[in-house]
């Protein structure tokens, strides 16, 4: 999405695609304050820096991987993973609908103590309700390694319930 | 078949919203909603919400006409005995580090970068770095101010960044997208790098800060203070 002199017209990403990454901010990170920084961190990066964005993939797919990327930062911040962890409530949920509120619930729980790809996978599959086909599309990896990825979240869910 | 692949994810309704499906995929798309009640609802929300942001104010862009000093190696690079780290995230103040005092709306943002000098990125507490990264700090303020970037090393040594010398904090002019006007470069000591960006309205002495920052890795900000702390993770070099 190019303005005038083929710079990025980041005002017009912001207009039709902020909803999007603030939605998903929200979800990722259960905080409308945090989620409303997330916005203003990554659409100001796109200014400052342009050339994140080369124009090799849809302007949604480069926003889910650079949100993500940015929540999973914030989760990593160990105030904030302390918080969540307070926050949520154990014990782990992992039989239910991966779409339910409560797998939504646990899955943000525990993002910050998972592999970054696995973290990944997680918010993907979980929060956005995407099919293996999209993860790994949006990931660069086959569908069944996200199968993988997804079980082994399965895998840690469990072991977390059984310890709590 | 996993549920999800029974519906339609959020990334394609934004994708729909957004243009990006040919009229083929749209169609499809909106065929499935007209039978399937959740995904109905689905696209009802998502669109609710795209029409609500759409009522937000415009994103406030760096304006072109404010002064503003260029990011990345334009302000004076300072070689300290620790040394450059890029700093860009925009981030608020740390109420867990003394809760930094600002008036409400009027506060700064401060904005921090990090990493080797050809791939800066926005860090935050828990990200990694390496001897040798660069790290600057920026920030955005509606008024004149003054600042420092002090840090606590894996030895627990406690010094400033910014300034380079003496005990005053530098002064901030009020701007957009500004650079503190030094950088460091990340010397070879490894562990938590604990750094503590400093705006305060009016200027402060720096080794009272430095003093509890060295005994208690905390800094409490003085009145009219804004504080973001950030730890980093220094690891070995890179290979």
């Amino acid at each position: 999405m190019s303005g005038v002199s083929g710079r990025l017209d980041v005002e017009a990403l912001y207009r039709t695609y902020g909803h999007s990454v603030l939605r998903r901010a929200r979800q990722i990170l259960a905080s409308e304050e945090d989620a409303s920084d997330v916005v203003q961190e990554i659409f100001a990066g796109l200014v400052a820096r342009p050339d994140q964005f080369d124009g090799r993939s849809s302007p949604s797919t480069f926003l889910y991987a650079v949100t993500t990327h940015a929540c999973l930062a914030r989760l990593r911040d160990r105030r904030n993973r302390v918080r969540l962890i307070d926050e949520q409530v154990r014990p782990w949920i992992t039989d239910v609908d991966p779409g339910s509120a409560a797998a939504r619930v646990a899955v943000r729980a525990v993002l910050a103590q998972l592999t970054d790809d696995e973290a990944r996978a997680a918010v993907y599959y979980h929060l956005d309700g995407m099919s293996h086909a999209e993860i790994s599309g949006l990931m660069g990896c086959s569908p069944r390694h996200v199968g993988n990825l997804l079980g082994r979240i399965e895998s840690r869910l469990s072991g977390m319930k059984e310890a709590s | 078949m996993s549920d999800n692949d029974l519906h339609i994810s959020d990334l394609r309704w934004d994708r729909l919203i957004g243009g990006e499906l040919d009229a083929d995929a749209r169609s499809a798309a909106l065929a499935h909603a007209s039978a399937c009640p959740r995904c109905a609802a689905r696209l009802d929300t998502v669109t609710l919400e795209s029409q609500a942001f759409a009522r937000r104010p415009p994103f406030e862009s760096p304006r072109p006409e404010a002064r503003r000093i260029p990011w990345r190696w334009s302000a004076p690079i300072v070689l300290a005995a620790a040394a450059a780290v890029f700093l860009v995230a925009r981030t608020r103040p740390d109420p867990a580090s003394g809760g930094g005092e600002r008036a409400k709306g009027t506060g700064p943002s401060l904005v921090l970068e990090a990493g080797p000098a050809d791939r800066l990125a926005p860090v935050v507490s828990g990200d990694r770095v390496h001897p040798g990264d660069s790290i600057q700090a920026g920030y955005t303020a509606a008024r004149d101010g003054f600042g420092a970037v002090l840090a606590r090393d894996g030895s627990g040594r406690a010094m400033a960044y910014v300034p380079s010398g003496g005990d005053a904090m530098i002064a901030l002019p009020a701007g957009s997208m500004q650079s503190f006007p030094e950088s460091t470069v990340l010397d070879d000591i490894l562990g938590e790098e604990d750094l503590v960006v400093v705006w305060c309205e009016a200027a402060h002495p720096l080794r009272p800060l430095l003093a509890e920052l060295e005994a208690r890795a905390e800094v409490t900000a003085p009145a009219g203070c804004t504080l973001q702390r950030v730890v980093l993770d220094k690891r070995a070099p890179r290979r």
